[in-house]
């Protein structure tokens, strides 16, 4: 408590261009599954799980965003998750932006360093977390657990503001390495439903089910020293419509591996679109489907192919300063090549309900509501019906301080 | 009761000058084509012919303010006289980059917080689209006006425009939900000693929702 005062007296002079942020939650959660959750390697899909119930200090971020020259920005964005990763804490993004100020109607960017592709329509917030609710949807957890861009990001927009066009139309494609692994987990553990992204030197226990056992995936590695890719589209209509299409490939090479990991062959397509309606209405949808593919082949595609896809619908409205929101989700996952050996077939769907409330400037209340219902075949493997409901109730009080 | 001091200041205002010099005063409605009223829409009065030279430039006033409150351009749409000057602070905890390049203002303010940046001078008369160069949603107008006789209609589409000298005008209005950039004359008026005249404008065409509908987003970065 000492050090917040101190950060509190500290930020009557902060009002430079360079903006610190700290962000800590206290958080009670109540999980009713029987299922161990996925952070101690089991086949459940929330973040804490029924073990857990119970008062937890934590997550907490650390945020810097500031320009280093007039065009250049940086910013830098590390959690504390609290939960036994292998640093205590740790970077989820790191980024150096160019964002010349715009002299015609043709707006330039670009991004160099770790970073989210741009597929979440939910995750707005410091630190890429979700401003509606407490918990991302399955599409967008996945993104944060296994997807991150480790390289250079182009993109080029076409704006109507200044011409007296309604919309924006811009493009954007990107160059990464280092995300060679991804695809590990939809493959074992199927999608999963809650706000812990993965940090880039992160690990996560190996997920066969049994908690404590040995093993662990670190996700962002590069294997076969090939280049991925992705490109995509947005259009803006106004301040009311955001729609966006995404094509994601990481170009692996399935038949490569090293010490510690297969190189996954992962691509996707991810659609979204955000809309706002007057009386502060949000109407948020996302599709992603895709497939991810490992291991030797003689068509070089993998002797296991997994498909997978998932899509939402969140509505959410604000009252002041309450907002409630809802979402309900689908997803999905089938071995198409390789189930003799390891069927990872999921369908699931999950429905969230949360309550938002800025108390003041700087302490936030949610409370999140969180209901899985998902088959996962080869929880028969350890024992368990491939059937649960999973639920959750979380209640969290967030502080947050920008100096 | 805040109109009702309006009214009794105004009323104060008239007595103290209708005996020195007698003013006339517009009153204007604009509504859509299906007679929706249409507010923050900016009407300009342009005097022509030989009231063109009873057009006095405004005083150095003190600068006018275009406010950065929780990521949005407070008021969303200024109008100011040309050769005014407005200051841009940022009342929100993160930093802001305004910028412009507009053909009647081009500038750009290097990102800040607070009051950082002297105030910006708009000589030329026209449309200033403002931007942020951190939050691209933040959108933002400044009508640089090409005489002093202006207003902004209010939420319910009205506006007040006194203190005229007598003569020709030209009725201009431009408001952000215009397609076109350039303002729209809507018709050549004159006005006589203390003429009160009262305009019924109906803007034809079909004109471009509002923004601001997403309204305030605490917490937003992209
Ligand atoms: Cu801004």
């Amino acid at each position: 408590m000492l050090w917040v005062s101190t950060l509190f007296t500290s930020a009557c002079w902060a009002s430079g261009p360079h903006e610190f942020t700290a962000q800590i939650d206290l958080r009670l959660t109540a999980a009713d599954s029987s299922l161990s959750s996925f952070r101690s390697g089991g086949l459940g899909l929330l973040r804490y799980d029924a073990s857990q119930n119970g008062a937890h200090i934590g997550p907490l971020l650390l945020d810097y965003s500031g320009p280093v020259t007039d065009t250049l920005r940086a910013s830098v964005t590390a959690f504390a998750t609290g939960d036994a990763d292998k640093n205590p804490i740790d970077l989820t993004e790191a980024i150096l932006e160019w964002r010349p100020v715009p002299v015609s109607l043709l707006r330039w960017r670009a991004r160099l360093g770790a970073f989210y592709p741009p597929v979440s329509m939910e995750n707005r917030g410091i630190g890429w977390q979700s401003l509606y609710t407490l918990s991302s949807s399955a599409i967008n957890t996945w993104i944060g657990e296994e997807v991150r861009a480790i390289g250079a990001e182009l993109n080029l927009t076409a704006t109507g503001a200044g011409s007296g066009r309604s919309f924006d139309i811009g493009g954007v494609v990107g160059v990464y390495g280092w995300n060679d692994p991804m695809g590990v987990l939809i493959q074992k553990r199927g999608w999963a439903i809650h706000d812990r992204q993965t940090a880039l030197f992160g690990r996560l226990p190996d997920i066969n089910g049994i908690p404590g056992a040995d093993g662990s995936y670190e996700l962002f590695r590069e294997i076969d020293h090939r280049i991925g890719y992705y490109g995509g589209l947005e259009f803006t209509y106004l301040d009311r419509v955001v729609a966006r299409a995404l094509h994601y490939d990481n170009r692996g090479d399935p038949a490569i591996h090293d010490s510690q990991e297969y190189a996954w062959l992962s691509r996707f397509n991810a659609y979204g679109v955000r809309i706002e309606l007057p009386g502060a209405w949000t109407l948020i949808a996302q599709r992603l489907d895709g497939d991810t593919s490992v291991g030797v082949s003689a068509d070089g595609r993998g002797n296991h192919i997994l498909a997978y896809w998932s899509d939402f619908l969140l509505v959410s409205k604000a009252f002041g300063r309450h907002r409630l929101s809802a979402r309900y989700e689908q997803f999905h996952t089938t071995t198409e090549r390789g189930a003799t050996r390891f069927d990872s077939h999921q369908d699931g769907e999950a429905l969230t309900l949360a309550y938002r409330m800025d108390l003041s400037d700087h302490w936030q209340m949610t409370v999140e509501g969180l209901r899985v219902n998902s088959t996962l075949r080869h929880r028969l493997r350890i024992g368990e019906l491939p059937n649960a409901v999973e639920s959750s109730l979380q209640l969290v009080a967030r502080y947050s301080l920008t100096l | 009761m805040r109109s009702v001091a309006f009214t009794t200041s105004l009323v104060a205002v008239l007595l103290l000058a209708a005996p020195l010099v007698p003013a006339a005063e517009l009153r204007a409605s604009l509504t859509d084509r299906d007679l929706v009223p249409v507010s923050d829409t900016v009407l300009i009065l342009s005097p022509v012919g030989e009231s063109r030279s009873a057009t006095i430039p405004r005083a150095a006033s003190p600068p006018v303010v275009m406010d950065q409150v929780n990521m949005q351009f407070e008021p969303a749409v200024l109008v100011i006289p040309q050769g005014a000057k407005v200051t841009f602070p940022n009342s929100d905890s993160v930093a802001h980059q305004v910028y412009s390049f507009s053909p009647a203002k081009r500038f750009a303010l290097g990102l800040y917080r607070g009051v950082r940046h002297a105030p910006v001078d708009f000589e030329q008369p026209g449309l200033v689209v403002l931007g942020c160069n951190i939050h691209d949603f933040m959108i933002g107008y400044i009508v640089v006006a090409d005489s002093p006789y202006f207003g902004k209609t209010n939420g319910a589409g009205e506006v007040q425009i006194t203190d005229l000298p007598a003569g020709t005008y030209t009725v201009k209005a431009w408001g952000p939900r215009f397609k076109d950039k350039e303002a729209r004359v809507l018709q050549k008026i004159t006005l006589r000693g203390d003429d009160k005249l009262t305009l019924n404008v109906k803007l034809e065409g079909s004109l471009l929702p509002v923004r601001g509908v997403a309204g305030k987003m605490k917490g937003l970065r992209y």
